[in-house]
């Protein structure tokens, strides 16, 4: 008997340990943006739903697949394509064939692509349940975490960016703001339109590009960190040092995908805890160093004492070489090389 | 042979060859007046022998005239 209640004493401290472990380590909201080059692919993971946001260029199809794969993901219950632009949907064709997917949100503009034809081709043979993306859609997911749409209204196919899906995923005090492509025409629209856009960490809109995260836009977003997507081999100088600057102006932490791969951020509705795949600083990419135009030094951005230089003061260099070139030296706190 | 253009990236266009496989990034001033994101394009590249001949011939005699020079003030 006594035997018996130490053995149920045991085993429920065991099970008491285990389930503490899984409390910690598996947050209920986790998202992934998801290193594919020059394009955006988002997992979102919760206790029993994965969404994907966007699937990077058709040659990065497989990527993202696997990528779901290791994560453990067997059904997708949403996947939202922001804008039909081969860097967002070209992947998702691979996705379709490889998983089942609940329901497909679309901004329903039309593109003709053979991309966008093959795309939609393949949810009208899987039967998938398409819906048209539009501003006042939500979506209520696990745990109470809702995802609302902020964006668009009524879409032009004019500049296929500002058609882009805009959506918030709101977990009590933490939110993440995707942006797709959107520009500031559409960043104007949503401020305009008076959407609850303040959000704790922000997908920068357009790869970096100076198009969008216009000063107006990141003062109502508010962000503690923003993410950028990109490939360190683009053709269109992504990231712009405009959109730099604008960042380190609002004194917002950034991270990228050029530089630090695969960025997953995890969440318990109060606190983010913030794991990348690779630690960037090493291989200096484009636009990674920092100077002033008051000084001779240069830092790499996370240093404390890029943070001190003026927005308007910033100049940036792509390599310590570079800037050796143009007359500055590294700087001896952060030792960029 | 035909392209598509997916979207404007700053100076460049970029285009979608056969399925949307193959892509390149073209400068926008190459392209056709009223060109926009999902026109399609007819694309074309035609050997030119004729300017081939005429550039060899040109270059060869400009390298003949160089090599066939004597050197002035490097002795």
């Amino acid at each position: 008997m006594k035997n018996k209640k130490a053995l149920f004493g045991v085993i429920f401290g065991v099970i008491f340990i285990i389930s503490s472990i899984v409390v910690y380590t598996a947050a209920p909201l986790t998202v992934h943006f998801i290193d594919v080059g020059q394009g955006d692919s988002i997992l979102i993971q919760l206790p029993s739903q994965n969404i994907l946001i966007d699937g990077g260029e058709r040659t990065a199809g497989p990527i993202v697949t696997n990528y779901l794969r290791k994560q453990g993901v067997k059904k997708l219950d949403l996947v939202v394509s922001t804008h039909p632009h081969s860097d967002h949907i070209g992947g998702l064709i691979e996705v379709l064939k490889a998983f089942p997917v609940k329901e497909v949100i679309d901004p329903a503009v039309i593109h003709t692509t053979k991309t966008y034809e093959e795309y939609l081709t393949l949810i009208d043979q899987k039967n998938i349940k398409f819906t048209e993306g539009r501003a006042g859609l939500n979506r209520n997911l696990d745990e109470g975490i809702i995802m609302h749409f902020f964006h668009p209204t009524t879409p032009s196919t004019k500049n296929l960016n500002d058609v882009s899906i805009v959506a918030k995923v709101n977990y009590n005090q933490v939110s993440f703001l995707f942006t797709g492509d959107a520009e500031t025409g559409a960043e104007e629209e949503m401020i305009s339109r008076g959407a609850n856009l303040r959000s704790t960490v922000l997908k920068v809109g357009h790869h970096g590009s100076r198009t969008s995260t216009s000063p107006a836009f990141l003062g109502v977003v508010s962000p503690a960190v923003a993410v950028i997507m990109l490939g360190a081999d683009n053709k269109y100088g992504h990231p712009h040092p405009e959109t730099l600057n604008q960042l380190a102006a609002a004194g917002v932490e950034v991270y990228r995908t050029d530089l630090h791969g695969t960025i997953i951020i995890a969440t318990d509705g109060e606190k983010i805890r913030i794991q990348t795949e690779k630690k960037p600083g090493k291989n200096i990419s484009k636009n990674q160093l920092v100077g002033s135009k008051n000084s001779d030094l240069c830092h790499l951005p996370t240093c404390r004492y890029a943070k001190t230089i003026k927005p308007e003061n910033m100049v940036w260099f792509s390599s310590a070489a570079e800037a050796k070139a143009a007359g500055y030296k590294p700087c001896g706190t952060c030792k960029p090389q | 042979m035909k392209a598509v253009i997916d979207r404007f990236e700053g100076d460049y266009a970029v285009l979608l060859f056969g399925d949307g496989d193959l892509k390149a990034e073209i400068p926008r001033v190459l392209l056709p007046e009223g060109a926009t994101e999902g026109s399609w394009l007819k694309v074309s590249f035609e050997l030119d022998e004729e300017e081939t001949l005429r550039r060899k011939e040109k270059i060869g005699s400009l390298l003949e005239k160089l090599k066939n020079k004597k050197a002035k003030g490097s002795r």
